[in-house]
């Protein structure tokens, strides 16, 4: 091989550039049949030219609300789509409590998803519009904020609302308020989209919550402003709006019809829906039916994992055999606090049971409604996507740093006596995204195919392959990647049909986030339906750090902990900066169906608490968690028989 | 005599507010929790970075002017006593614009453009109006009068400037304070807030002289 | 003789034509006159204008009684609009002289864009802010890593040993088994160095920045081990040329321009305008010199 060839042919090597050149020496098995899938034309005088997969995860927010939401207007949040996409993009600005804010890196795409009820509302009331001015009712409202009466404002505005008994001038779809915030929300993305570097996408959340059950859904644009301007955000009041995902639906059909530009939704947390985001039997008077699985995986390919309400993966009630399971929960009530929650709701809103529940109704409907790949994000009512522990801005304008938010409570309902903390709210999440490049439509394609997994914060890298054929010595190949996709698929994708005697082999890899801590572990935990249609669930650590062995019961002795958090610092001397493996499912039985992911741990950490008990010299209240154990979780690979 | 009518006229007042603090209906829908916080957000948008005042205050407790942040002092609405401790706070507070309000009296009678003081934690209004012969003070009043300027601000901030230790231009060059209005009530405002520290500077330091002179003579 | 010379005075003719005109036009009272006027006329185009806001909000054409139903309205608005002025309630509205400003400046705005910006300003303003818009420096390099994790003490000597054989194997070098698997490129692209640093961890960029081109050096720090480089290319932050930035600078420069003729306008209307500022009785006591007026947005 002459110099210019090799020189032209070598690509790097690795998980994120693989490498032609490396074959002739390389351990592992990459033969020509199974490169040529992953890079299908001969190859170019251009090493990256015909390249077909990710090479590289992007990290982004797809839950973030400025002031044009209510709810953060009326918290106090002034900042604007603009001021949103400015600070994602790595740019320094003044939080809306006036203390300078940067992230530690930029992220790499964003999408602004305001509430489209009541949207641009606050602004335009405080700002003086003539038409809502005009009015007794907006009148009223404005005077009793200025007096310092938000609350009653506030409340009554919310009254209102439910009743539809709304002044003129409050921004509904079809009136021109609503037509203006709308537009301002497209202009904002359009002006802060620059495709190869940061992608900002227009959507909106659409806030279904009655009876206090958090069914909150946000809806991405695929296309551009021109598309998006053609149609106006869904709500939830009836005529115009619903609150059944069902209706929400067809809404989605109707606006991909005329836009042109496809949507998907990603459903909120279902922590705090008590019970009814996964149901299984009947939702809002039907019955959980094939068109409904249909719609349902259709429409909502991904789930939020985790946010700063809470990480919603696992509860130890349902997987009292995963010692992990216990991170960063919300289990006391709905969103409100006017229901307590109750045991037997936890099933029906927790991804992991909603996974194996999502197999056993395909077994009944022939669909799997619950097929979902996973996403973090932040939901903060900022307008910043500040989701790092030691650089965490809250959830809310009041929750921004001051030595009040260890002590303040969230909220409380006085009447069921449900309570919860400011420090309760976690600095968490992003999503993270294979997709080919930093465009709207990769990103896009790349969530509607599942190829995502969702971070509590820190940016690992998370490779996680299924296929038949992986072996050992696939972990020390210098090219991972080309290996996983050649001869597999990624996170997000499908097995079917077991070759005659073989089980399903995974290849799955994490890096550590170049700023961040050290990795424990990674595992897999696997779902599936038995024998006798009950589902089933096992967690497996499939690599660690260090040289641990499990203990006589079979779980891995605990990594250690570095984490002095009295200076809120931690060491990477134990963990390992990277793990791969090869694992295979020592227990597999082809005539079952299987969902598989993975789940990657990091070492101990400090909390944002601790950061801000020492930079504040605040002493936190007793129960206060103080560290945490940061983690990946990656959309499923499913097994259908 | 004054006095006590004020505070036989204030006690409903604060028991109202006390129960509204005390056991104010969650406002359900979109996460609007906590009605302290809905108070404090809208009033930053009614008073744009009002806000602002919150960061300057912890900024200038950890620099050390002002007292350093106490939790312990924060009520819990959730708690039994609660009704006792806000009311001992609103004591508290209402002490020190009465000896605010003695150093503005003691500069003699002035023209001064209505304004209104607010205090974030708590929400709590305190108005001032210009009287026959001294200024009208109105503690826990409903809200700013519609021509008022307005002053936000926070206890730690009114306990510094009534103990004398902290100066209003001070705590508005830190941020401690903003002030809202026409420009010109704005500056009438800070004006006579001026004035009135820098009598009671001069008050301080003849205090001062007669003290140093009279120990010379010791 | 006296009237026949005035009668031919030109400004009398003027004065006469004036009037005349004035005449006809106050009685002929065509289309919809100002306030003060009784008669109201809605033009077909207005009608237009009210189908073609209900098409877009409902995706169809208002029916009959619809169509009536916003003419009415319509109407009615006028009516309210006349009444209102001439009862003054337009005088002191706050609001309502907000609304004015924005329409007249709006104006003056609309003006500004009226002729596009030449060349030569474009070029001046991309000299101005130049530095904004210049593109950042990209780095292409190859690395070997060299895993403390792995090797423990003995990392810092093994990568001395790498270096020297990598040396010897110049820049084309065979590091396909070298050092330790990673999930880190071995050959990074040229990219920008921010790209750089996001991959390997902040500082990565600027310890390159010191390596020399086209030779092995190292080992550099990264959160993650140790790094043997090699830098082969590397490219200057560039300023993009005219072309590339035009709309940018097109957007920039018309919002300058109308600002200038903003500022502008108000300065010639304040010579036609007397101001007189009454202050307030100023208050007694020591002259502190005034603080700025704070708050608003």
């Amino acid at each position: 091989m002459n110099k210019r060839r090799f020189l032209t042919m070598t690509i790097a090597a690795g998980l994120l550039l693989p490498t032609f050149g490396a074959q002739a020496q390389d351990a592992g098995t990459a033969d020509k049949a199974k490169l040529d899938k992953a890079f299908p034309s001969k190859p170019n005088y251009s090493p990256y030219a015909g390249r077909t997969f990710p090479t590289m995860p992007l990290f982004g927010d797809t839950h973030l609300h400025t002031g044009f939401s209510m709810d953060a207007g009326a918290f106090g949040a002034r900042l604007t789509p603009r001021d949103a996409y400015k600070f994602a993009r790595g740019e320094e600005i003044t939080s809306n409590s006036g203390q300078p804010v940067k992230l530690s890196r930029p992220l790499d795409f964003l999408v602004v998803a305001d509430h489209s009820d009541g949207m641009g509302f606050f602004p335009l009331l405080m700002s003086g519009d003539p038409a809502l001015l005009a009015t007794p009712q907006g009148r009223q409202w404005y005077d009793l904020i200025r007096g310092g009466k938000g609350a009653e404002a506030a409340f009554d505005i919310i009254r209102s609302f439910g009743l539809q008994q709304l002044p003129k001038g409050f921004p509904l779809p079809g009136t021109a308020a609503y037509r203006n915030a709308w537009g301002e929300t497209i202009k904002a993305a359009e002006a802060y989209n620059e495709p190869g570097r940061f992608t900002a996408f227009i959507g909106f959340e659409w806030t279904s919550n009655t009876g206090g059950n958090n069914l909150h859904r946000n809806v991405i644009f695929r296309g551009n402003g021109t598309q998006a301007a053609l149609v106006e955000p869904y709500t939830t009041m009836p005529p115009l709006g619903s609150d059944n995902p069902v209706e929400l639906w067809k809404y989605m059909a109707a606006t991909q019809d005329k836009t042109g530009s496809e949507v998907l939704a990603i459903a909120h947390n279902g922590n705090l829906s008590n019970g009814r985001m996964f149901p299984v039997v009947e939702a809002f008077g039907k019955k959980i039916d094939r068109e409904y699985a249909q719609n349902r995986a259709r429409w909502e390919p991904l789930y939020e994992m985790t946010q700063t309400k809470g990480t919603g993966e696992a509860h130890p009630f349902l997987s009292p055999n995963d010692e992990l399971a216990d991170f960063e929960l919300w289990d006391k009530s709905n969103l409100d606090g006017s229901v307590p929650k109750t045991k037997d709701m936890l099933e029906f809103e927790y991804a992991r049971s909603a996974l194996k529940n999502g197999l056993r109704l395909e077994d009944v409907l022939g669909v799997n409604p619950y097929k979902f790949g996973m996403i973090g994000s932040s939901d903060a009512h900022t307008g910043l996507a500040a989701m790092e522990e030691d650089n965490f801005f809250g959830k809310t304008a009041p929750q921004e740093p001051s030595p009040e938010r260890m002590s303040k409570v969230f909220f409380a309902d006085p009447k069921t006596g449900v309570k919860v903390m400011d420090w309760e709210v976690g600095a968490s999440g992003y999503a993270a995204v294979w997709a080919t490049e930093n465009t709207r439509e990769a990103i896009f394609d790349a969530m509607k195919r599942r190829e995502t997994y969702a971070t509590t914060g820190p940016r690992m890298a998370v490779r996680f392959f299924g296929g038949w054929d992986f072996v050992a010595a696939d972990a020390t190949n210098r090219m991972p990647a080309a290996i996983g996709y050649g001869k597999g698929v990624p996170m997000g994708g499908d097995l079917a049909k077991a070759p005659n005697g073989k089980a399903p082999t995974f290849l799955v890899a994490a890096l550590k986030d170049a700023i961040g801590a050290n990795l424990d572990r990674i595992q897999v935990v696997k779902g599936w339906v038995d024998k006798d249609g009950k589902t089933q669930e096992k967690v497996y650590d499939v690599v660690w750090s260090g040289n641990r062995k499990p203990g006589a019961d079979g779980k891995l002795p605990p990594v250690g902990n570095t984490v002095d958090v009295a200076n809120a610092t931690w060491t990477n001397t134990i963990g390992a900066p990277e793990l791969i493996t090869v694992w295979k499912d020592p227990q597999f039985d082809p005539k079952l169906r299987a969902f598989y992911y993975a789940r990657v741990i990091e070492i101990p950490t400090p909390r944002w608490t601790a950061y801000d008990a020492k930079r504040f010299g605040v002493k936190p209240l007793p129960e206060t968690r103080m560290v945490l154990q940061e983690r990946a979780y990656t959309a499923p690979i499913w097994y259908t028989p | 005599m004054k006095r006590r009518k004020l505070a036989t006229r204030a006690l409903p007042t604060v028991l109202l507010l006390a129960t509204l603090l005390a056991s104010a209906p969650a406002v359900h829908a979109c996460g609007l929790e906590s009605p302290s916080s809905v108070n404090v957000g809208l009033l930053n948008l009614a008073y744009p970075n009002a806000l602002h005042v919150r960061t300057a205050i912890w900024i200038a407790q950890r620099d050390g002017l002002l007292a350093p942040f106490d939790a312990a002092a924060k009520i819990d609405p959730q708690s039994p006593d609660v009704v006792l401790r806000q009311m001992a706070l609103l004591r508290e507070i209402r002490g020190q614009f009465v000896a605010l309000k003695a150093d503005m009296d003691a500069g003699g009678a002035r023209a001064v453009p209505s304004f209104s003081v607010v205090l974030l934690g708590i929400v709590l209004w305190t108005r001032f109006e210009a009287g026959d012969a001294a200024l009208n003070m109105t503690v826990h009043a409903p809200g700013p009068g519609s021509e008022d300027v307005v002053i936000v601000t926070d206890a730690p901030v009114i306990a510094a400037l009534a103990a004398g230790r902290l100066t209003p231009a001070e705590a508005r060059r830190r941020g401690l304070m903003r002030a809202y209005g026409t420009a010109q009530g704005v500056q009438g405002v800070e004006r006579f807030w001026d004035g009135v520290a820098s009598v009671k500077g001069a008050a301080a330091e003849r205090l001062v002289a007669t003290t140093t002179d009279r120990m010379q003579t010791d | 003789m006296r009237l026949k010379s005035i009668l031919r005075e030109p400004l009398l003719h003027f004065l006469a034509i004036g009037a005349a005109l004035f005449l006809f036009f106050h009685f002929s009272s065509g289309g919809s006159a100002g306030p003060g006027s009784t008669r109201i006329v809605i033009s077909t185009g207005q009608i237009a204008h009210l189908e073609a806001g209900f098409t877009r909000t409902w995706s169809r054409p208002p029916s009959e009684a619809e169509l009536k139903g916003l003419i009415d309205e319509w109407v009615r608005e006028e009516i309210a609009v006349r009444e209102a002025m001439a009862a003054g309630l337009d005088r002191d509205d706050s609001v309502m002289r907000r609304r004015l400003r924005q329409k007249l400046e709006f104006l003056v705005e609309d003006s500004a864009e009226a002729s596009p910006p030449t060349d030569d300003e474009l070029k001046a303003w991309l000299a101005k802010h130049a530095d904004e818009y210049r593109s950042e420096p990209r780095v292409a390099f190859r690395q070997v890593f060299v895993s403390r994790d792995r090797r423990g003490a003995a990392a810092e000597a093994d990568a001395a040993a790498i270096l020297k054989r990598l040396t010897a194997e110049g820049s084309s070098a065979r590091i396909a088994t070298l050092g330790d698997a990673t999930m880190l490129p071995a050959d990074f692209d040229l990219a920008p160095l921010r790209d750089v640093d996001r991959m390997f961890g902040a500082g990565f960029a600027r310890q390159l920045d010191a390596a020399e081109l086209g030779k092995w050096s190292g080992p550099i720090r990264s959160g993650y081990g140790l790094h043997l480089v090699l830098v082969h290319e590397r490219v200057e932050g560039a300023l993009p040329n005219l072309e590339a930035l035009r709309p940018v600078a097109r957007r920039e420069v018309l919002a300058e321009r109308r600002k200038r003729q903003l500022a502008a306008m108000y300065d010639r209307l304040l010579e036609k305008y007397t101001v007189v500022i009454e202050r307030p009785v100023a208050p007694q006591g020591p002259a502190s010199s005034p603080a700025p007026a704070k708050g608003g947005s």
